[in-house]
């Protein structure tokens, strides 16, 4: 096999007008002055027409190469990886298929990783963590809670029952703060503490559904939602820098933003599931589970009333922690009555 | 070597013969790759994404023609995937540190890599300027790090401080750092642009950024301010932020039209670029609008069509004989900083 074309010295950009003739031991470049080169070994080829030699020479062809010279200098994937490459439409709707098929098999194969991943964490890893992120949050954004003492402690005495009724593994810290910043907000930190705040007992104005909501957020705990969530978003973000490295820049956002709802989803789900243990929890000690619904429709038409005027976006998808992450409050009472009544 | 011109208009003093990049690829061609690409990468767990990039790079650089020869990119799959190894180990490590251990680490952390970016951005550079060859010579990248420093943690800051009045000198510096430390073999690029023409360019897009608010501002008032159902303050915010994107990319390409108009290889090539500003809004944004609409389908259409638009409007011409660039070492390099910066976002190309 004989090719003409420009061969290059070694990291030199002279080249010489040439012929490259293929042998069983590698390649010969023979010029027109008669002169030629020793046996060359190919490094690489690149596009069609590019041969790279080791040792630094090139050897640019003045038409396409032949397609059983590149044949000859690719190892076998790369065969296969061309093979695929060449443009069909059957071809690219088999593997577009593939590729879907792949996502599918992936998340169903990370889903069961991360329940393994929260087994095996260990839980006072978890609770130090919580521990941790309370105080920062603390600091930041909680002030001693202004309700009367004896309040607070018949709260924490009914949620300790509830916890005991409804067989918890764990007991987690239950503070009442004051938080401009948060307003009506429960926040359940992973592994414990729960964080009830002043404004949200203000707005309840009820003791059963104050309860109601911690048994919300105990069911978090216990379930382990925000390790869950953490696993989810940091092994979400892990595998898309990974899978979608292999294209910059569109994708890379595209991907993200899949990411984004995709844990998202998870985190809807999480709270859904939290509803329908705490309805449980409440059950265990003989108090009415009913209080979970009227602490959605207060929480609600409170968010409601504060989006006033933002008629562009569904004011029952909108608002602080409480809202942001969580169902709509329309399906969270369908469901919640479902349980309820439907038992 | 001669003296550059200060101008940045489209004279052409000496005569040249300009002739445009040749981009040789198809949609129907890369459409193949990129699918191959996203297949591997998913059944691989992502392994095969260092392979994946180095496939997509050749492919556009193989189908990049100047002067009737190809571009040739000489990573290996293997170097970028230890690259993105380490960068990944960094970035976890630092994470986990921050998040789950102690806060003041995160600030140590932060402090740390302030001062390790900007080596990352060189080593990046130089990366990826030694695997990027033309008619067997490569490219180079020499760098500063105080310079790129500055380049990484002070351009902007200044910008946004002196309420944009020195855009038009940083851009100018960044842009002339950006060439002057590339070079092609041992022969350096060059570039000499006048500081007016930036100023122009902002002064334009300042002008046109103020007449698009105008326009906003007056048709929310007069027709839908009346309207219960819309809601005036997120469709200010959202027409002011599309206007900005808009104005960003006419005074990038305005930029890029400046700087290579008066670029030159040492005293043997020139260029030219004529780019339309308006007609690369038009591209990105239906681009955007087609990759969406497509589900990501059309993703390979859009990036050849633009790298194409790119490539058709950026010419050459050569002063005297391409033949006597000598490549300056041939030292193996190491991918951590290129693909550190990938992972950071990092993104500095003309």
């Amino acid at each position: 096999m004989k090719i003409d074309g420009n061969y290059f010295e070694p990291r030199s950009s002279r080249s010489h007008h040439a012929r490259m003739s293929v042998r069983n031991s590698g390649i010969r470049i023979e010029f027109e002055d008669g002169r030629r080169t020793g046996i060359l070994d190919v490094d690489h080829i690149q596009g069609n027409r590019d041969v790279n030699f080791i040792g630094g020479a090139y050897f640019r062809s003045e038409g396409n190469l032949p397609s059983e010279f590149i044949l000859r200098f690719q190892n076998s994937m790369q065969r296969k990886i061309s093979w695929l490459e060449k443009f069909t439409f059957s071809r690219m709707a088999v593997l577009l298929l593939l590729v879907v098929v792949a996502v599918v098999v992936f998340r169903l194969a990370f889903e069961s990783i991360e329940s393994v991943a929260v087994h095996v964490f260990p839980t006072d890893w978890e609770e130090r963590i919580g521990h941790q992120a309370y105080e920062d949050i603390k600091f930041l954004a909680f002030s001693d809670s202004k309700l009367p003492a004896g309040y607070q402690s018949d709260i924490r005495a009914s949620a300790y029952l509830m916890i005991r009724a409804a067989g918890l593994s764990r007991q987690p810290k239950i503070y009442f703060h004051s938080s401009e910043l948060l307003g009506p907000n429960a926040i359940a930190f992973p592994g414990g503490p729960i964080v009830v705040t002043d404004e949200l007992v203000e707005l309840l104005a009820n003791p059963e559904e104050v309860l109601a909501v911690i048994a919300h957020e105990l069911a978090h705990i216990e379930l382990r939602h925000s390790l869950r969530g953490v696993i989810d978003v940091v092994g979400f973000s892990i595998l898309v820098v990974l899978l979608f490295g292999a294209d910059e820049s569109v994708i890379e956002e595209m991907a993200a933003i899949a990411a984004g709802v995709v844990t998202l989803e998870g985190r809807r789900n999480y709270e859904k599931e939290a509803d329908l243990a705490a309805i449980e929890y409440l059950s265990s000690i003989g108090r009415d589970p009913r209080n979970m619904l009227n602490v959605i429709t207060k929480l609600s038409a409170y968010f409601c009333a504060a989006a006033e005027g933002d008629s562009i976006m569904d004011c029952e998808s909108e608002g602080l922690n409480w809202f942001s992450t969580h169902p709509t409050d329309a399906d969270r009472i369908a469901y919640l009555e479902e349980a309820i009544y439907g038992q | 070597m001669p003296t550059l011109p200060n101008s940045t208009e489209t004279e052409n003093p000496d005569n040249l013969e300009f002739r445009p990049i040749e981009f040789t690829g198809t949609a129907g061609e890369y459409w193949g790759i990129f699918i191959t690409n996203l297949l591997l990468s998913v059944v691989t767990f992502g392994v095969y994404s260092a392979w994946a990039k180095v496939r997509r790079k050749r492919y556009f650089l193989n189908s990049t023609q100047i002067d009737g020869i190809s571009l040739n990119y000489h990573a290996t799959g293997m170097q970028l995937f230890i690259g993105r190894l380490i960068a990944f180990t960094i970035i976890v490590a630092s994470s986990v540190l921050t998040n789950f251990l102690f806060l003041e680490a995160g600030i140590i952390i932060a402090v740390l890599f302030l001062f390790v970016l900007p080596w990352v951005l060189n080593r990046s550079m130089k990366f990826n300027a030694r695997v990027t060859s033309w008619r067997n010579v490569r490219f180079n990248w020499r760098g500063t790090y105080w310079k790129s420093f500055a380049v990484m943690w002070l351009a902007t800051p200044l910008a946004v401080l002196s309420f944009g009045i020195m855009i038009p000198f940083i851009s100018r510096w960044v842009y002339q750092y950006y060439v002057r430390r590339h070079s092609y073999g041992v022969t350096s690029f060059n570039e000499n642009a006048a500081i007016a023409p930036f100023v122009k360019a902002i002064l334009i897009v300042i002008a046109i950024v103020i007449i698009l608010e105008l326009m906003v501002y007056a048709v929310l008032a007069n027709y839908l301010f009346q309207l219960e159902s819309v809601n005036f303050e997120f469709l200010l915010f959202g027409s002011s932020a599309v206007i900005l994107i808009v104005a960003y990319i006419l005074y990038r390409t305005m930029c890029r039209n400046i700087v290579v108009r008066s670029l030159a290889l040492g005293d043997a090539v020139r260029f030219h670029s004529s780019l339309k500003p308006y007609k690369m809004v038009w591209i990105l944004f239906t681009n955007f609008l087609a990759s969406v609409v497509s589900l990501g389908l059309l993703i390979p259409w859009a990036q050849v069509r633009i790298y194409r638009y790119l490539c058709n409007n950026t010419s050459y011409a050569f002063v005297r004989s391409a033949d006597e660039f000598i490549d300056v070492e041939q030292k193996k390099m190491s991918s951590f900083g290129e693909e550190y910066a990938e992972l950071e976002g990092v993104d500095f190309s003309l």
